[in-house]
Formats: structure tokens, sequence, C-alpha cells
């Protein structure tokens, strides 16, 4: 890689994560909607004993369960959420969007005490610069640390970077990378 | 004194409707009832009674009370020192009221402005209507129905309760509080023996505390 592409692979990853660290912080207080529900169907089940809520539309026509946390909004079918211990878990093709970028993946899990959040499963970030493949997303939101491991990819417009597992230190602003990675990049135009 | 007979005729007659009049009014006042009193039906008035109602034998609910008026096969209760509804012939509600209709007919209990708590428990519902079902065992509040149970505050807007099952409906305008939280919802069903509440429609739930507050 040379030295060119190299600022600009960071330069992209600094604005995934200066969206991503906002939506983590705030995630403390919030509203979750299940729209489209009729009114004779089960939404969703709450155990008021154990603090856990549990819902799944999967199989309502036009239901979908919704979580803002002030401009962030999580999109999902199916969900389960430990209010005691606040932990919440989207399953089914959870998304969750904020102004410019979006994370969809199979599962997102987010544990409000230990402030981590963890996707997996055919994770996708989209950004207005790149997309962002791996099997899993870690993000730790004490450490500000984002890890993306398995079969990672970036794609920018015009080239593409492969490897299997990177480390970002947000607040350092400082990208790890591990073992091999593999780039190509179109030059054509430049 | 020599009267003539014209005058002896009419001193005897004058007696006999003086006595006529006399015989009248014991005969008004001894022998007849007072009428009733105006627009109020025949009825039976009791005082300091205990009343028990039940089904297949089993006792279902008591009230002690300091006035029991019974009119047109409903009997009304005020003045209420104790009410005690039953399951499984043990004690399970205890309710304040301000009055109390039981219907004979319809077998319902209908509690005004009432107050039920569960013994031994965390139950507490208030609505100014409850009606007592015995047919169907229920346990309806037509309007507005405040109720604590466990640490959750529940309002609903209309709320039926089976007392043999442990399921209660909460129907329209559903909203629970638990600590911080707020849920929204069109209907619900608490089973109450199991722990487990089903939302129906459209939920909505929202915290009331930020971060910076925790």
């Amino acid at each position: 890689m040379n030295n060119k592409r190299s600022v600009l692979f960071i330069l992209v990853l600094i604005i995934f994560c200066s969206h991503l660290v906002p939506v983590l912080a705030e995630s403390e207080k919030g509203r979750l909607e299940i729209v489209g529900v009729p009114d004779d169907v089960v939404a969703g089940r709450y155990d008021p004993d154990a603090g856990i809520f549990y819902a799944d539309v999967r199989e309502i026509p036009d239901a979908l369960i919704k979580v803002n946390f002030d401009d962030v909004q999580i999109l999902g079918y199916k969900m389960e959420w430990n209010t005691k211990d606040n932990y919440a878990l989207f399953s089914n093709d959870a998304k969750l969007e904020k102004d410019d970028f979006e994370l969809s993946a199979q599962i997102i899990e987010y544990f409000g005490d230990d402030k981590k959040l963890i996707a997996k499963d055919n994770v996708l970030v989209v950004t207005d610069d790149a997309k962002i493949y791996a099997d899993n997303l870690d993000y730790d939101e004490e450490t500000d640390e984002a890890l993306f491991t398995g079969n990672v990819k970036v794609i920018f417009e015009d080239g593409e970077l492969e490897g299997q597992k990177f480390l970002m230190l947000l607040e350092k602003s400082e990208l790890r990378f591990y073992g091999s990675f593999q780039g190509e990049f179109n030059t054509d135009n430049k | 004194m020599n009267l003539t007979a014209k005058t002896k005729l009419i001193i005897i007659s004058f007696v006999l409707i003086i006595v006529t009049i006399i015989c009248y009014f014991i005969y008004l006042v001894w022998f007849n009832p007072p009428p009733p009193a105006e627009n109020i039906p025949p009825s039976v008035q009791l005082h300091e009674s205990r009343l028990i109602g039940r089904k297949d034998g089993e006792r279902q609910w008591e009230i002690l009370t300091n006035s029991v008026l019974q009119a047109e096969g409903q009997v009304t209760l005020t003045e209420m020192d104790k009410i005690t509804l039953f399951q499984e012939q043990e004690p399970y509600f205890l309710v304040d009221a301000e009055k109390a209709i039981w219907d004979r007919r319809k077998n319902n209990l209908e509690l005004y402005n009432a107050v039920i708590v569960q013994i031994d428990d965390e139950f507490k519902l208030e609505s100014d209507l409850l009606i007592l079902n015995e047919k169907d065992s229920t346990l309806t509040s037509p309007g507005q129905a405040n109720i604590d149970w466990q640490g959750l505050a529940i309002v609903s807007e209309e709320m039926i309760l089976e007392m043999e099952t442990g399921l209660l409906h909460l129907k329209a305008g559903v909203e629970i509080k638990d600590r911080e939280f707020s849920w929204k919802m069109s209907e619900a069903i608490y089973d109450l023996d199991n722990d487990l509440m089903d939302f129906y429609g459209v939920v909505i739930f929202e915290t009331e505390v930020e971060k910076d507050e925790q």
C-alpha cells in the first residue's frame, strides 16, 4: 500500500469512528416502539421479576421493532432486553442507523453495564465513503476500542483491503492490523 | 231532665258518630301498618349484619356491615366494617369500599370507590367501581383501574381479573411503570401466578433516566 492510499484509508476509518463513538456513548436513554402489530396480536412478553422483555415480530406482516437513542435508531424483528442487567440482544437482520452510517448484522448485542457492543455474523458498516465487512465487531466503550475480526474487508470507491483482524483505537485515532492484509486499489484516474 | 224524642235521637246519633270516628282512628293506628314512604319501594333493613356469598357451597365473599337494605332483589350495603374475598375457601383479598350492591338475581357484587388489597402480598387495586361476578369468578373494573403489584404501577382504562386462572386482562390505555421504565400499550394480559405479561398491539417503552443521572 502506498502512502497516499494509507492516509486515505485511515481518514475513512476515522470518519467512521467519529460516528460510532457518540452512538454507543449515548445509549442509556431511549424509547422502544413495536409498530405495525394488530391489537389482537401479541407483540412482546415481559417478565417483571426477571426484568426481561422479549419480542419477536418476524411472523407479523409490517411489524417492526424500533429503538431510538436521540438520533440513533436500531431496527430489528427479534429482541431480548434484560432491563436489570442493561443488556439488549437484537437478532435476525438488525440494523443500527445514525446520520450517514449504518451498521447491520445478524446479531447486535449491547452490554450496558460493561459498556460493550458486539455485532456478529455478516457485519456490515456503511459510511458515505466506505463499506466494512467482518464476521464480528466488538466495541468497548470504556477503552474506546473497536475490534473487527473474521474476514474483514474494507471497500472504498476505488479499492479494497482484506484481512482477518484489526483494531481501532478510537481515542488515539490508531489502527492496528494483525496478521496479513491484502489491498488492491485502482489508480488509473489518479 | 225531660228530653224530647227528637233531642234523644240527635244525642244518640252524635255519640255514635264520635264512637265511629274513634274506632276508625284506632283501626288506622293499631291494625294498619304505616304506608311506604313515597318513592321508596318495599324493603327490609337490617343493622350490624354479616353477609356471606357462596358458590357451589364454597364461601366467595363475606361482608360485615352496619347497614343492609334489601329492595327489589338488590341488597345495598353501607357503613361496612370488613369485606373479605375468598379463594379456595381461604381469605384472599381484603376490600375497603364506600358502598356495595349485591344483585341477588345476577349474583353480582358491585363495590363502589373500592380499594382491594391482597392478603400477605403486594397487590393493591383501586377503582371507582368493581364488579365481582360469581358465575364466572371475575372481578371487573369497567372504568379506570390503578394497580400496584410487586413494584409495578399499572393504570388501565378497563380491567378484568379472572380469579380462577389468575389472569389480569388490562384493556385500553394501558400504562405500566417499572422502576425508571414506562410501558404503554393498547392491551396486556398479566399472568399473576407465573408473573408474565403479554403485550398486545403497538408497544412503546421509554426510559426516564439519562446516563448522567445514574
